[in-house]
């Protein structure tokens, strides 16, 4: 049933809607109506047989032979009519009929009321015959000074005749107020939600070629609107990251091809006019060098990529900062001391967090190596944590030739440089160390930020909590 | 020695076994699982190098049928899935070692020669490569008369290069087996330099003979004679 009804479109579900709540008022208000009128009518017929009592019982006599009789005294109109439509029995106490007056003949009534049992104010409603329905009223009276019980009646048929009328228009009109509301709800609906068509028409138009369209908004304040807002900033979003994937692909393709291009290019050439063994060794030297940066490149992709699919909390452990940061530093002492460069480690060993160890310390290792091979000689580079409200920060600090601020977040994409022009000499890497490092941490839960100016060095501070879930993945990267 | 070469890239299985046939090994190819399957079944090797990817049967159904058979002929799995979990998968259907591609030729050579070594005596602790000594017990190296002292670092470097002496080592196989760092981006490359620098100086300044030698575009070897 539920599926049923998940089934159909909105603006049918309206228009039954519709139907079903006007149906359901419609017949709550007859219901009510009905009892209303009911209940009046059933009240001013008991009235008429009070006066119907109030006037009969004064008439009646008893003559010579003790038989009861009913003489029509007073001016109450016209006396025929009277007689006809009077309507009376009077019994004993014995329950014997002493009169019964009907205005219809008796023999046209195929069973007389019952005698009656009580003897006190009683009204009922009796059934004479099929379909003739009566309203008594028996109440105990005095026939100069005989106690009898009077019964007075009066045809309820008029009554039940307006009470039928009604249910009859409500059984007529029910329904089609039912059928007005339904194709109402339905049109309304449709009218109301005729711009969603429209919408879904048009952002169905828009494809990966034309991500830069939007969908108008005629009113960014109504339920719509706001509809459109958020799809025009998923839109944008999705833009942003489509751009930046065509932009790593574009990226990864080139880092890709140039060194396939200079094997080529050497192994042609050697091809071509190479006789001697020694340019030969030579050639096969510098392939195997462009067949090894492709190696490296590859692993950098898929280790970017590879820490996207793992689930970080896997490997999480208590990792003691001050130890990993010497044991970084024991590592890479050697590369800094070839530059001049003093590398030192500012901590205690009190430090320990819950994290990654293998990711954060390819972070870190990728942070130092990029300080140490942009700092200038005999310069200082110094790691260093500090605890902070709800976490750590470490920092990479270098006295480098900084970094633009412009460049504070790009550093961090995919194949980024600075310096366009080293990009492949100078041992320049892959040009993913960044990259890498910021989505290790981000894997941590933390994040990397950047301060630096231009000639006065950067601070590189990765911000961990103690503990925490990885963040979402971002769009792309 | 003979060598099974299972591995459907033909290009990459007769570079192979040229590599393998001019160090000294008889080396037998098959290209498909099956084929594989059907020489291992009739004739011994001892050693096999096992692609994983291979059309029908793949590398690892050829294992583990080889394995059913009691087989303990030692295996190198070749592969370029890396992933922990496949290193698992592969290790516990019965491979023997593994080897990511790519991998450089030096690096195969040294796995093969490794898996053969597993049977008989472990290293030596004392070595003579021409007039170079080297104690691993005592930490002890010399070049003829000349004691060198070595940082720790330098020392573990020169006892990979030592028990590998006359074989290539590509700075990859440095950074796991003597770093033991085993993610292949970690930038170290430029720190292994460093060292075997400090290595080259003192032990080859000032002699005749220039026992580290580079091997362009892959890597380092131990050797007492010069380059051919």
């Amino acid at each position: 049933m539920k599926g049923w009804w998940q089934r159909r479109s909105v603006r049918f579900r309206l228009a039954l809607w519709y139907a079903a709540a006007t149906a359901l008022v419609l017949i709550a208000f007859a219901w009510f109506v009905y009892e209303v009128i009911e209940h009046r009518l059933a009240a001013e017929i008991d009235r008429q047989l009070r006066i119907d009592f109030d006037l009969i019982e004064p008439q009646l006599d008893i003559d010579s032979e003790g038989r009861v009789q009913w003489t029509l005294r007073g001016s109450h109109g016209d006396e025929g009519f009277a007689r006809m439509s009077a309507w009376f029995e009077v019994w004993s106490e014995k329950r014997d009929l002493l009169l019964r007056h009907w205005p219809v003949p008796e023999a046209n009534i195929k069973q007389a009321p019952s005698a009656p049992y009580g003897s006190t104010l009683k009204f009922a409603t009796v059934e004479l015959e099929r379909g003739l329905f009566v309203r008594m009223m028996e109440r105990p009276g005095r026939v100069q000074g005989r106690s009898v019980i009077i019964r007075v009646f009066r045809d309820e048929t008029e009554m039940r005749r307006t009470l039928r009328e009604i249910v009859e228009v409500s059984v007529l009109v029910f329904p089609l107020a039912g059928a007005l509301a339904a194709i109402g709800g339905y049109l309304v609906a449709t009218r109301s939600l005729a711009p969603l068509d429209a919408m879904a028409r048009q952002a169905r138009r828009i494809t990966s070629e034309s991500l830069s369209k939007r969908l108008p908004n005629l009113n960014p304040n109504d339920e719509l609107g706001r509809l459109a807002t958020v799809f025009n900033e998923t839109l944008t979003r999705l833009e942003a990251s489509f751009a930046e994937l065509q932009r790593f692909t574009a990226d990864a393709s080139h880092e890709l091809r140039s060194p396939l291009t200079a094997l080529r290019a050497v192994g042609e050439v050697a091809l071509r006019d190479g006789n001697d063994p020694a340019m030969l060794r030579e050639t096969i030297g510098s392939m195997l060098e462009e067949a090894e940066r492709l190696t490296d490149l590859v692993d950098a992709l898929l280790t970017l990529a590879r820490m996207d699919m793992t689930k970080a909390d896997a490997a999480r452990e208590n990792v003691n900062i001050g130890a990993l940061l010497e044991e970084i530093r024991d590592q890479f002492e050697v590369l800094a001391s070839e530059k001049g460069q003093m590398l030192t480690v500012t901590s205690d060993h009190n430090i320990v967090i819950s994290a990654d160890r293998t990711l954060l310390r390819l972070a870190l290792v990728n942070l130092v190596h990029n300080a140490i091979k942009h700092g200038p000689s005999n310069s200082k580079i110094s790691l260093a944590v500090a605890r902070r409200q709800g976490g750590i920060d470490i920092s990479v600090s270098d006295s480098g030739q900084g970094i633009a601020a412009e460049y504070h977040e790009k550093i961090f994409e995919p194949f980024f440089r600075v310096d366009k022009a080293r990009s492949r000499s100078g041992g320049g890497g892959v040009g993913l160390g960044l990259a890498i490092a910021r989505r290790a941490v981000q894997r941590n839960g933390g994040q990397i930020i950047v301060e630096s100016e231009s000639n006065r060095g950067s601070v590189f501070r990765i911000e961990l909590p103690w503990s925490s879930q990885p963040a979402e993945r971002p769009a792309i990267t | 020695m003979r060598v099974l070469l299972i591995e459907d890239d033909g290009k990459t299985a007769r570079a192979l076994a040229s590599g393998l046939r001019g160090e000294g090994f008889e080396a037998v190819t098959a290209k498909t699982g099956e084929e594989g399957f059907f020489l291992l079944s009739r004739e011994s090797f001892d050693v096999v190098i096992l692609d994983w990817m291979l059309p029908g049967r793949d590398g690892i159904e050829v294992l583990k049928a080889l394995r059913a058979d009691g087989s303990k002929t030692p295996v190198l799995l070749l592969t370029a899935r890396d992933a922990v979990e496949d290193r698992v998968l592969g290790l516990n259907a019965g491979a023997d070692d593994y080897l990511v591609k790519p991998f450089a030729f030096a690096e195969l050579l040294a796995r093969v020669r490794a898996l053969l070594r597993r049977v008989d005596s472990g290293n030596a602790l004392r070595q003579q490569i021409g007039d170079l000594t080297f104690n691993i017990q005592t930490r002890q190296v010399a070049r003829g008369a000349r004691q060198i002292a070595l940082t720790p670092r330098e020392f573990d470097l020169l006892t990979f290069l030592a028990q590998h002496h006359d074989q290539m080592v590509t700075r990859q196989m440095i950074a796991r087996e003597v770093w033991r760092e085993p993610n292949r981006a970690t930038p170290l490359d430029n720190v292994i330099d460093v060292h075997l620098a400090h290595l080259r100086r003192k032990l080859d300044d000032g002699e005749a003979v220039k026992l580290i030698q580079t091997v362009r575009g892959v890597g380092f070897v131990l050797r007492a004679e010069a380059a051919a």
